[in-house]
């Protein structure tokens, strides 16, 4: 196998392990935490906040 | 000399991605801005959601908003955190890092327009590329939830002082439509103003110096280029050591040492355009992908976007 660069830690086979549960690991917490969103009615807030135009974020008012 | 077919095809998908997230051509009829059911979907690169043409929301805007208002929104019973914003960038960074900085931002589109405007060319000092950080931290999370007002409301810090996405694409075109809004328009508007105009004229000189200094989200999706599916793998065995990959690359990483790095935008260009010996490779969720050049080219090319420091 070739050697594996992407990051600067020594690759042993634990670290590669690592790096490629990590991702899927990342998966499940960011989907939880959508999904929470969600559940919170949350997209709602966004869709309200996004629907109107917020003067003091362009530098108006 | 026309450009390489990855590139090409690179500059298409970040043309779709800018028609895409502010695809409502109508409001100079409606006089507003786009308030359909789409908007409840994240946009992946910044893009200021108080655009007349935005289709989608901003999440760096949205996060903002939502921590700012945090203290107001659990009195009121309800918990907005941030989870549903903060969940869509999570899943966007896992997925595919930096690659949304080079392929769907469409600010980022914008900086690589004007650098290609003939003029001399500088690098960004690489200490620079801390600030991104530091805006992230204080600027979308720290100041707007701790920084509050007797009501208890904070203030969206980013995208009041120092957005220059929302100023282009919305403070700008919001007075144009609507001469109403002209007198509110004082000193805060004139400092972005100044922001804007200075991030433009220096991605004139360097290349997409904003994103690699300034930007929350690339910060934010920098994180995750170690972890993301989408990779690129160096194989040292096949490297012959010809700088071609550094010199070419537009955010100045040293490939061959981090090809990982949270700089990198994943513009494939070291893999598609020079790298002679096929030593860089794209990884897309475990399955490699080789793209060697065509026709390598020479080593002694001139850097084509003053990428260095």
């Amino acid at each position: 196998m070739q050697p594996d660069r992407g990051a600067r830690m020594p690759l042993t086979t634990e670290t590669t392990a690592r790096l490629r549960k990590t991702p899927l690991v990342l998966l499940v917490v960011f989907l939880a935490l959508f999904l929470l969103g969600v559940a919170l009615d949350e997209p709602l807030r966004v869709l309200e906040q996004a629907r109107s135009i917020c003067l003091e974020c362009i530098g108006i008012g | 000399m026309s450009a390489p077919p990855m590139e090409t095809l690179r500059k298409w998908i970040q043309a779709l991605w800018f028609f895409l997230t502010n695809g409502f051509w109508g409001f100079p009829v409606s006089g507003t801005l786009y308030q359909g059911p789409l908007k409840v979907l994240c946009s992946p690169g910044l893009n200021c959601y108080s655009c007349p043409a935005a289709t989608t929301f901003c999440p760096i805007g949205s996060l903002q908003q939502l921590l700012m208002g945090v203290r107001l929104s659990l009195q009121a019973g309800q918990i907005y955190v941030g989870t549903y914003v903060l969940g869509c960038m999570g899943l966007l960074g896992t997925l595919c890092g930096r690659f949304i900085c080079g392929w769907a931002c469409p600010f980022g589109l914008l900086q690589e327009w004007l650098h290609r405007i003939p003029s001399p060319k500088y690098g960004v000092p690489r200490v620079l590329r801390w600030g991104k950080y530091l805006v992230l931290l204080l600027m979308v999370v720290v100041l707007p939830l701790v920084v509050v007002d007797s009501f208890g409301m904070g203030k969206p810090w980013f995208c009041k002082f120092l957005c220059p996405a929302g100023t282009l694409e919305a403070g700008v075109p919001m007075l144009l439509l609507s001469p109403d809004l002209r007198p509110a328009a004082g000193l805060l508007y004139l400092h972005k103003l100044i922001v804007l105009i200075a991030v433009l004229l220096w991605s004139v000189v360097s290349s997409r110096p904003f994103c690699r200094t300034l930007c929350p989200l690339g910060a934010f999706y920098g994180l995750f280029n170690r972890f993301s599916l989408i990779q690129l793998k160096f194989n040292a065995d096949a490297c012959t050591k010809c700088g071609a990959c550094r010199r070419v690359c537009p955010v100045d990483i040293r490939v061959e040492q981090t090809p990982n790095s949270a700089e990198c935008i994943r513009c494939l260009r070291c893999c598609t355009e020079v790298c002679p010996t096929g030593a860089l490779t794209l990884d897309i969720a475990g399955f490699g992908v080789r793209m060697t050049p065509s026709a390598p080219a020479a080593s002694d090319e001139p850097i084509q976007q003053g990428a260095r420091s």
